[in-house]
């Protein structure tokens, strides 16, 4: 069953030096019980994707949105502000990357997840303490009943987190958007959330649309991938699609960046060449060919359209065909 | 069963955790002697302002010729004035007006100063407006705009409330306007968006709590300039007008017979002083407290 299907979203920002385009037509869709894990750099889009779903954005901003977005039956971009209302935090809820600035320090995190069930649910503030106490120990917070009545600042970075997703989750959501939920958190810690977000995801039924640049955690807890680049998806894919065969020089490139344990000592890492091009002067071919070691004219004066190389596998690449990981992590291509 | 024993393990531990919050509070308060000094005098002039019919037995308006420009005195503490008034009563029933008048300025600016501080600072486009007007209010100095209020409404003592109020709004907008337009970026904010808030509940229940320590400060300071500004306009005429003792219209009574009747402008100076240093101590000592960034470079 889809649940979330994203066609052809534009994101346009009015900034000092003209209008960019954040989101250029992206297009995806999520289904219940699945995990579809968004990819890219710092500034490719991807939180600005998960906040265009929510509109999260101010109305005076001079953000512009375009395309479609259906939520199940209902058409979001459309609906009205307390239509978003209802919708955000109840069935589909967010939960934000940086764990020590999204609660509020005036209130105890007991207050702070009761809030939702109160405002969404209409529980009793009696019902919606024991449904807060029941929530913390469900997402292994011990001695949730001495926990609830702390301020933000007398929880660790993990416990705050933990909060924050069960905050997230108190309303039993359809969806939940986690924008890199784990890269405030170490290691072990970040182990722990992303069980939990599997556990209560086969509990709940819910989709999840886990935003991340961590290609390990995408490894780990995703069933599809988005890559993104310079606001376009660049790339669609299964997750074992996407590792053994990837088909865009940008994955192929991410996956190379990644330091390996049987790496030599001394060795440089891989890095994708050049920087990620301004918004305001986007490529006129493919967006990747100034960094693409593979680009050629055409690459740099035609911009490359989304395909389906192979089943329920898109690449936005000219060369696909020649593209790929061949014996173990060399690019291996055709007659370059 | 279960439930209703959680739930009485919640709220034990609830009010143990309040308890122990505040208890950290108030020690944390005594702890500072700016603060405790500065209350100190300020409550010592607030039981002034209460006991006043207790502390003395004369009239504050009543005439007696034959009593007139006494020095002080056993049965007159702090001397006569010229109508044969004794200072000190008209000292302690001015307190009420000097503290009254502070006070409600204190609350009306406060309550309409947090008003447009949180919404000029949530809605941008309300922001343009109501801070030009706000502009235009401060461009003035104080005194004088109150005076020109007080000229068009007519010296009576509500009358000098509103004038200050408006004197005094644009200050406690501004800072609350620059505290909630850095809360209102915080991703709590925006979490809370997230999880469906309305405009109304994201500015009274999440942005304005975080505004209440500035807004304290503030309003212990606007305390101390009403003082002294509602004292000058009574003292300039602008003010509470004669027979009404006020600190102000007391020492203008002193002003020309300064060198015979030292007591006349000495006694409701030192008052004026003492509740201005009072008031001005609290607000630093409550600085100090409540903000997090001078708390810890002061020690």
């Amino acid at each position: 069953m889809t649940l979330l299907k994203v066609k052809n979203l534009k994101t346009r920002f009015s900034t000092e030096l003209g209008e960019v385009t954040a989101v250029d037509g992206v297009s995806f869709h999520v289904n219940a019980g699945e995990t579809v894990g968004l990819v890219g750099e710092s500034g490719c889009g991807k939180s600005v994707t998960s906040l265009s779903i929510l509109r999260l954005f101010r109305k005076h901003s001079g953000t512009k949105l375009a395309g479609e977005i259906f939520f199940e039956q209902k058409e979001l971009l459309t609906s009205s502000m307390e239509e978003m209302q209802e919708i955000r935090g109840n069935q589909i809820s967010m939960i934000f990357q940086d764990p020590m600035s999204s609660l509020n320090p005036v209130y105890t995190v007991g207050n702070q997840i009761s809030e939702s069930l109160m405002l969404h649910q209409k529980l009793s503030k009696k019902e919606a303490y024991e449904k807060t106490i029941e929530m913390l120990s469900l997402v292994g917070i011990p001695s949730p009943e001495k926990r609830v009545n702390d301020y933000p600042h007398q929880l660790s970075g993990g416990m705050r987190q933990r909060v924050m997703i069960a905050m997230g989750l108190c309303c039993h959501p359809k969806l939940l958007i986690a924008d890199e939920p784990t890269t405030a958190l170490d290691v072990t810690i970040q182990a722990q959330i992303l069980d939990l977000m599997k556990d209560l995801q086969e509990q709940l039924q819910m989709g999840i649309m886990l935003i991340t640049h961590d290609l390990g955690v995408v490894a780990e807890v995703c069933d599809r991938v988005l890559v993104m680049y310079l606001g376009q998806i660049v790339e669609e894919a299964s997750v074992e699609t996407l590792f053994e065969n990837p088909k865009h020089p940008y994955t192929i490139g991410l996956m190379k960046s990644i330091p390996t344990i049987d790496g030599k000592r001394g060795e440089k890492l891989h890095v994708i060449e050049g920087m990620v091009p301004s918004l305001h002067q986007i490529p006129a071919g493919c967006r990747f060919a100034p960094r693409c070691p593979f680009a050629d004219e055409k690459c740099r004066s035609h911009p490359p359209d989304l395909i389906e190389v192979s089943h329920s596998h898109k690449a936005r690449c000219w060369h696909h065909e020649r593209i790929g990981i061949g014996g173990g992590n060399a690019i291996a291509i055709g007659n370059q | 069963m279960e439930t209703s024993s959680v739930t009485m393990v919640g709220t034990k531990t609830a009010t143990s955790s309040t308890k122990h919050h505040a208890k950290i509070a108030v020690n944390r308060f005594f702890a500072n002697r700016l603060a405790v000094s500065g209350s100190i005098l300020v409550l010592f002039i607030s039981l002034i302002c209460i006991l006043a019919p207790v502390l003395t037995s004369y009239n504050p308006i009543e005439m007696n010729v034959q009593d007139r420009l006494k020095p002080p005195s056993a049965s007159h503490w702090f001397g006569t004035d010229e109508f044969g008034r004794d200072v000190f009563t008209r000292v302690v029933y001015g307190s009420r007006i000097s503290m009254g008048v502070g006070f409600s300025v204190v609350m009306i600016t406060s309550i309409i100063g947090l008003i447009f501080g949180l919404y000029s600072a949530y809605y941008r486009r309300l922001d343009n407006f109501l801070m030009r007007i706000n502009d235009g209010l401060m461009a003035f100095p104080a005194i004088l705009l109150a005076i020109a209020i007080l000229a068009a409404l007519g010296p009576k003592m509500s009358n000098v409330i509103i004038a200050l109020s408006v004197v005094y709004i644009p200050t406690v907008a501004r800072a609350i306007r620059s505290v909630a337009i850095t809360v209102r970026e915080q991703t709590y904010i925006e979490a809370i968006r997230a999880l469906g808030g309305k405009s109304w509940r994201i500015i009274w229940l999440h942005i304005a709590p975080n505004c209440l320590s500035p807004l304290i400060v503030q309003a212990t300071f606007i305390f101390a300039y009403a003082v002294i500004t509602e004292a000058s306009l009574s003292f300039l005429g602008a003010g509470t007008p004669p027979p009404e003792p006020s600190w102000g219209n007391i020492l203008n009574d002193g002003r020309t017979i300064m060198k015979q009747a030292w007591w006349m402008t000495v006694f409701p100076g030192l008052s004026i002083m003492m509740t201005v240093l009072g008031l001005n101590l609290l607000g630093d000592g409550l600085r100090d407290l409540l903000d997090p960034h001078t708390n810890k470079a002061k020690k």
